[in-house]
């Protein structure tokens, strides 16, 4: 086990400095995710795992999800909306994620539709994504997702917009693709605490989150988000869960991102919601 | 009659009887209680203040009791005041006015022989009454624009204060010149200068309010003393040549600069054409100057502004006058005229006109046209001539006109030992001037014998770059001539510097430019150079930002998306380009200037993928501290 951990740990560090043309969307919509520095992609978190890892979505009776965020001081707003339902062993789900500017003439849809199997400890899951949007005539794009069990760790693999493909309103090339993106996540769980990590070795990012729960129903988050762009941009997060409030949990975090840069975080809230059908 | 009376013995009875009343009544008038008149003082005062009443009682030894009696009106109460202050025969007091209100008083005696009354001694808090926060204003500087003041008047009396201003001598505008200000209320007079102030001398202004404040000395005010000069700087008025001309004509302004303690380092004089704006620098040399500009093209043309530069206290600084003087320019016909250039083959064209002229050149039975290039109102063509003996003729003709402009300059091959005659018959031209063989060329109207070159290129931006490449041998240095756009350094003339090129890379040159408003001239080797702004970012100051936009905001096909930042103080920035996952894509840090738009980054769309993308920028008067940031969304579709 410890010698996956550190073949694991030393994938996700191990950054190929590949910057290359990758699908431009917002890949952390909750605000779970974004407490937890993005490191969602090992976790079986309900419907939000359809932006992270369709695998996930293989756990409880379903249940619907929302989360609106506002990047950047407010003027890029994203809305994500969520849905599965489980039959089995054989999750269903879709969604709808929405982003615009304010003040601009533009706004894309992903509209997603998920399936997730679950076997014991091994799950596998497939988003289908279409795009649509202002500029955009039309578009796909796929995910593929597994988490499996290895004794206390769970470990995720995502090939993330496989066979992506958009046909934008341009002049230049009408048709853009767009590589695959190979993602790593990793949770190691213990009744104290829950850390997790993760990482786009496509599009170098990655991220590290801790949450403590302090109850039964609350919790307390941290994370941290690093990409490497062109000049590194660096998150801290912090959040809460409330679990299972008149059968909704609750997820609420603060990021501040590039703070020293602007004297101010670009980044500050997002606010999520999930309400769960009920276990098996 | 009366010695009858006397020495009569009923008179003498009458006699003993008056000596006997004498006797008793004048020891008894002798020591009667003498007392002067009560006074109040002051008479006007203001509530809270405290009057005295006073009054002196001889002999003292005769009062059993002092008092006084106090009437207020608006109480109509009366109130009775024993404890008298008393030193040797005077009597005084003193009362502390708690009321807006008229009083009379008046004093009382007990003596054993009867009670004794003063007179009615009167006084009021009820009054108007000024309180002026006078200011005393020294202004060594003397210049064409003086700061406004202004001083507050209260009225801390009871009733309405009337009050009128002036000044002492004449050379302020006070306003208003007269009002009133109800009891409690205040009001605000502003103090300016409309006097002409020369340089040199000293000037005491006195600003005065008068009232109807009834107080001992207190109905004239000093609202401001204003202590002028002698140092300065002072523009006389603008005299013009003439109002009216024709397309062709100089226009000339003259106007003195009169200063005292004061260096002056430049004086621009800027002309308005109907199209374009002309800045020049005028020569120093004593106080009066003139500047002169040629009309080339119908319409208005205006003496806008004057601009001084001076050092003062080892300052630099500047003053702007706006003369605004209208010249109406009415047309007259498009002109050409060639120059030759000595020790080339190559002719100069320079075309006068409101419309853009077609330029062709006939030589050697080729017709050729020649590119133009403007400059202000005037185009320039140049011209390469054959090789062969024979005449060349210049033909403009102008748009949207049927005017058409030939000139024909003449070339002669010297083969031998002649003397060139020219038909005029006014010049001969000894062959020794020439080598043999040469070819001479020769245009009557203007011969230029300048062997040096002077590069220029009109620039819409300051940051656009001239590259000059030496044609003389061996290479020499160059007069640079840049020229930029006004509205870019707008105030900003110290800040502009020189750039040069090395590697693709931009340093900050040591070359010091000669700075006028939109061209700067400078000396240097065949080179690549651009006009720069340098910042003067002061640490107490908090920029902050006016706009920050991406042009285009939505970009189609490849290209680049500009940004664009305006603040009101010079300042560091530092901009990041974010995709939708939070990556940096696009960054650069830098300094921008208290202008309209700073191009602040460029960003190429060959790099990026289609979508939705945020510039994010921070400001502040540190390279790393920044106090303000704003974002802005921008749209890639290739």
């Amino acid at each position: 086990m410890r010698r996956a951990l550190i073949i694991f740990l030393t994938l996700t560090f191990l950054f190929i400095p590949v910057f290359a043309g990758i699908l431009d969307e917002v890949d952390d919509p909750s605000a779970y995710g974004s407490a937890m520095g993005g490191a969602l992609y090992a976790l079986y978190a309900g419907p939000q795992s359809i932006a992270y890892n369709p695998a996930g979505i293989s756990e409880g009776g379903g249940g619907l999800f929302f989360s609106h965020i506002e990047h950047y001081f407010g003027t890029i707003r994203n809305e994500f909306l969520s849905g599965t339902y489980g039959f089995n062993d054989l999750y269903i789900g879709s969604a709808i994620e929405s982003t615009y500017p304010l003040n601009l003439d533009y706004f894309q849809y992903i509209l997603s539709g998920t399936f997730a199997y679950r076997m014991g400890n091994n799950a596998l899951g497939m988003n289908v994504n279409y795009w649509m949007g202002s500029d955009i005539v039309n578009g796909v794009s796929m995910d593929f997702g597994g988490i499996t069990k290895i004794g206390e760790l769970n470990l995720g693999l995502v090939v993330k917009n496989a066979f992506a493909s958009i046909t934008w309103v341009g002049t230049v090339s009408n048709v853009e693709t767009y590589p695959a993106e190979i993602i790593t996540g990793l949770d190691y769980s213990r009744p104290s605490f829950d850390l997790n990590a993760f990482a786009n070795f496509t599009s170098d990012e990655a991220g590290v989150g801790l949450r403590i729960p302090l109850t039964d129903f609350f919790s307390v988050m941290g994370g941290y988000n690093v990409t490497f762009g062109i000049q590194q941009s660096n998150s801290l997060s912090t959040g809460i869960m409330i679990k299972n409030y008149f059968g909704f949990d609750i997820f609420v975090s603060y990021t501040f991102q590039n703070l020293f840069e602007f004297s101010d975080t670009i980044n500050p809230l997002y606010v999520s919601f999930t309400y769960n059908f009920g276990g098996k | 009659m009366i010695g009858e009376f006397c020495f009569s013995k009923k008179g003498g009875k009458d006699l003993r009887k008056l000596l006997w009343l004498f006797l008793v009544f004048v020891p008894t008038l002798s020591f009667a209680l003498q007392i002067s008149s009560l006074t109040a003082n002051p008479v006007f005062l203001l509530k809270g203040d405290t009057v005295n009443l006073s009054i002196s009682a001889s002999p003292s030894s005769m009062i059993v009791k002092s008092s006084l009696a106090l009437y207020d009106s608006s109480a109509n109460a009366t109130y009775v005041l024993y404890n008298a202050q008393i030193s040797g025969n005077n009597y005084s007091w003193p009362y502390y006015v708690g009321d807006s209100s008229n009083y009379r008083a008046q004093a009382i005696f007990s003596t054993s022989a009867g009670t004794v009354y003063s007179n009615t001694a009167t006084f009021t808090t009820n009054i108007p009454a000024a309180s002026v926060q006078s200011t005393i204003v020294t202004i060594p500087f003397i210049s064409n624009v003086m700061s406004s003041y202004s001083v507050n008047v209260k009225n801390i009396g009871s009733q309405t204060l009337y009050f009128t201003t002036e000044s002492s001598p004449t050379g302020l505008s006070i306003s208003p010149e007269e009002g009133q200000i109800f009891s409690g209320e205040s009001t605000s007079i502003s103090l300016s200068f409309t006097g002409f102030f020369l340089p040199g001398k000293n000037y005491t202004l006195d600003a005065i309010l008068k009232s109807n404040d009834p107080r001992t000395n207190m109905s004239t005010y000093l609202l401001g003393r204003f202590l002028v000069g002698p140092d300065g700087l002072e523009i006389t008025p603008v005299e013009l040549s003439n109002t009216k001309v024709g397309v062709g004509s100089d226009i000339t302004a003259y106007f003195s600069i009169l200063y005292s303690d004061v260096t002056v380092s430049y004086v621009y004089a800027i002309w308005a054409t109907p199209n374009n704006t002309y800045t020049f620098n005028l020569p120093l040399s004593g106080n009066n100057f003139s500047t002169n500009i040629n009309t080339t093209m119908a319409g208005t043309y205006t003496f806008s502004k004057i601009i001084v530069g001076y050092t003062y206290n080892g300052q630099n600084l500047q003053m702007v006058l706006s003369p605004n003087i209208n010249v109406s320019v009415y047309d007259v016909p498009n002109s050409m005229n060639l120059t030759l250039i000595n020790g080339t083959q190559k002719v100069a064209a320079v075309i006068s006109s409101s419309s853009t002229p077609t330029l062709y050149a006939f030589d050697n039975s080729v017709n050729t046209q020649i590119p133009v290039v403007k400059v202000g109102q005037t185009w320039t063509g140049t011209y390469t001539y054959a090789n062969t003996p024979g005449q060349v003729t210049i033909t403009s003709s102008f748009q949207g006109t049927q005017t058409v402009i030939s000139k024909t300059f003449s070339r002669y091959m010297v083969q031998g030992n002649q003397n060139l005659y020219f038909s005029d018959g006014w010049i001969t031209i000894p062959s020794s001037a020439f080598p043999n063989p040469a070819l001479v060329a020769f245009y009557s109207e203007n011969f230029n014998p300048s062997s040096y070159y002077t590069g220029y290129s009109t620039f819409n931006q300051i940051s656009d770059s001239i590259s000059l490449v030496s044609t003389i041998t061996p290479a020499s240095s160059f007069d640079y001539t840049l020229y930029f756009n006004t509205e870019s350094v707008n105030g900003l003339l110290g800040n502009v510097k020189v750039y040069s090129e090395n590697n693709g890379n931009w340093y900050l040159s040591s070359i010091i430019p000669n700075v006028t408003i939109q061209m700067a001239n400078f000396y240097a080797k065949t080179g690549t150079y651009a006009l720069g702004l340098n910042t003067q970012i002061e640490a107490g100051q908090i920029p902050s930002i006016d706009s920050f936009v991406a042009v285009p905001a939505k970009l189609i096909g490849n290209g680049n998306v500009q940004f664009f930042l305006t603040v009101d103080e010079d300042c560091y920035y530092q901009i990041y380009i974010y995709d939708l996952r939070g990556r940096i894509v696009g960054y650069q840090k830098g300094t921008a200037l208290k202008i309209n738009n700073n191009l602040v980054y460029t960003l190429n769309s060959a790099q990026l993928s289609n979508g939705l993308y945020t510039a994010v920028i921070g400001i502040g008067n540190s390279p790393n501290g920044f106090s303000q940031s704003k974002s802005i969304p921008f749209v890639v579709v290739k």
